[in-house]
């Protein structure tokens, strides 16, 4: 009964957007925006979910020492310290909060992300070997598309900014176009399947 | 015990990968340095974005999302400080805000010197209205209002008050959006934010995202794009300042021809390897 009366509640919500997108119907214009805050506050809900969910699995890791267990140490003063500084303190521009966020969080995500630039170049100094006639054209255009997109490129040979336009246009984009043209058909099909209680895998078991 | 030595040829296709780490380093590091000034052309899919919003109308609002966090701040800041310099300094008003939580502080150190620097007055000519969860939902909710989903802005004052919500009350009165993004909110910028509330729209996107907006700029769905930090560079020319975007470019032009070099290396011992093959096919053949 209880999945029954879910996935009716989960049919009506998705026909209700479904109708206002269409028809533009007042009364279903306000129940759609009363569902829209629902959905923003129950949002907002999961990140203190969230949150404590990490907090007590991190802090489950210490209590019982599992490997790298310091690590999970670390995450949990660092959490309680920034919840404490941003609701306790100062989350002003000028607070500790905001001090902690510009110059250790701000420098450390960047650094994680920067660190993809040398594991990309000794990929490729891997990856990229013309061993096949496809390999030869991955190369190819990899190469292409790489020069073309920085200045020195066009300084080298002005046709090369166009190549790798080209490649980005129409070879490129076709395949992406594919993809998502399939990933649009795949997400219509799933929402049907869902609104219609065909497909009942988010409801558990 | 003799050590055998490797033939150079193939050596060169198995370098410790510490080479490779070493080049690149160096390859960004001494142009920052030492700056090569590396001329810029301007593309046309940055060019349609600065045009969009320079002919926009005085009384017109432009809204710029700040959906990107630290991880993406090398490529995507620099796009944000550009568009918002232009928006500001053109005299349009600028409503900021953002799907990360992370971003609301960034957006307000981008706008506080901009809008020193051009006399904007805070609520009235731009507004950093910071992070609220939902992506889509949120976008379908600030199509009725902005003030219901964001009664308070990102430094806790009530939008209520606001002359620029009073003006502006929703995301459909906007003239024009650009979203400044590192993953895929764009998207629904476009389901939404385009086909149901009809605002025109470019984006900002990461490099690595550029073969996936590309489509949506040739169907015109996208007015423009910004991809990268060579579009952020561009668009740094076009407003007229030289910012991280324009100094980064030197050294991504040098890092990518040590790339594009070291891939080259890789491929000796291979093309060596085929021309001997069909030489010695050949030979059997005669």
């Amino acid at each position: 009964m209880l999945r029954f009366t879910a996935i009716i509640i989960c049919g009506i919500a998705g026909l209700i957007i479904l109708v206002e997108f269409f028809f533009r119907i007042p009364l279903f214009t306000k129940l759609q925006n009363g569902m829209m805050d629902w959905v923003i506050i129950l949002l907002s809900f999961s990140y203190l979910m969230g949150g404590i969910s990490i907090f007590l699995s991190h802090l489950q890791r210490i209590q019982r020492k599992y490997d790298g267990w310091y690590y999970s140490l670390v995450l949990v003063v660092c959490l309680l310290l920034m919840v404490t500084l941003g609701i306790f303190v100062d989350y002003g521009p000028n607070g500790a909060f905001q001090w902690l966020f510009k110059n250790v969080q701000n420098p450390m995500q960047s650094t994680m992300f920067a660190l993809l630039a040398f594991y990309v170049s000794s990929a490729s100094y891997r990856a990229f070997r013309v061993r096949n006639l496809h390999a030869t054209l991955l190369f190819v255009a990899a190469v292409l598309v790489m020069i073309g997109k920085v200045p020195i490129g066009e300084i080298l040979w002005s046709k090369f900014p166009e190549i790798s336009q080209w490649i980005l246009s129409v070879p490129s984009l076709a395949a992406q176009r594919a993809l998502t043209i399939g990933a649009a058909l795949g997400l219509i099909a799933t929402g049907l399947k869902t609104l219609l209680g065909i497909e009942r895998s988010w409801l558990g078991k | 015990m003799v050590r055998k030595v490797k033939p150079i040829w193939e050596a060169l296709g198995k370098l410790d990968r510490r080479w490779v780490y070493l080049f690149v380093s160096l390859s960004i590091l001494f142009p920052l340095l030492f700056p090569l000034n590396l001329p810029l052309t301007v593309t046309k899919h940055v060019k349609a974005v600065y045009d969009r919003i320079e002919n926009l109308p005085d009384t017109s609002a432009v809204l710029i999302a700040f959906d990107f966090d630290p991880s993406s701040i090398p490529e995507c800041l620099p796009m944000a400080i550009s568009l918002c310099h232009h928006v500001m300094k053109s005299g349009k008003v600028l409503i900021v805000y953002t799907n990360f939580p992370e971003t609301g502080p960034i957006a307000e150190r981008v706008l506080e010197p901009l809008a020193a620097k051009f006399q904007r007055e805070y609520g009235k000519h731009y507004v950093n209205l910071g992070f609220k969860p939902g992506n889509d939902v949120l976008l379908m909710a600030l199509g009725s209002s902005w003030t219901t989903s964001f009664p308070k802005d990102f430094r806790g004052n009530s939008t209520q008050e606001m002359e620029i919500f009073s003006r502006f009350p929703s995301y459909r009165h906007l003239s024009f959006m650009v979203d400044v993004a590192h993953g895929a909110t764009v998207d629904f910028y476009i389901t939404i934010g385009l086909a149901q509330f009809g605002v025109p729209l470019a984006a900002g996107v990461t490099a690595v995202s550029i073969p996936q907006y590309e489509a949506f700029v040739q169907t015109g769905q996208l007015v423009g794009l910004l991809g990268g930090l060579k579009g952020a560079a561009e668009y740094e020319k076009l407003v007229g300042t030289k910012g991280k975007a324009t100094r980064g470019m030197d050294a991504q032009s040098v890092a990518h021809l040590v790339i594009i070099f070291f891939i080259f290396l890789g491929n000796v011992s291979v093309v060596r390897n085929i021309i001997l093959k069909n030489i010695s096919a050949m030979r059997i053949k005669k």
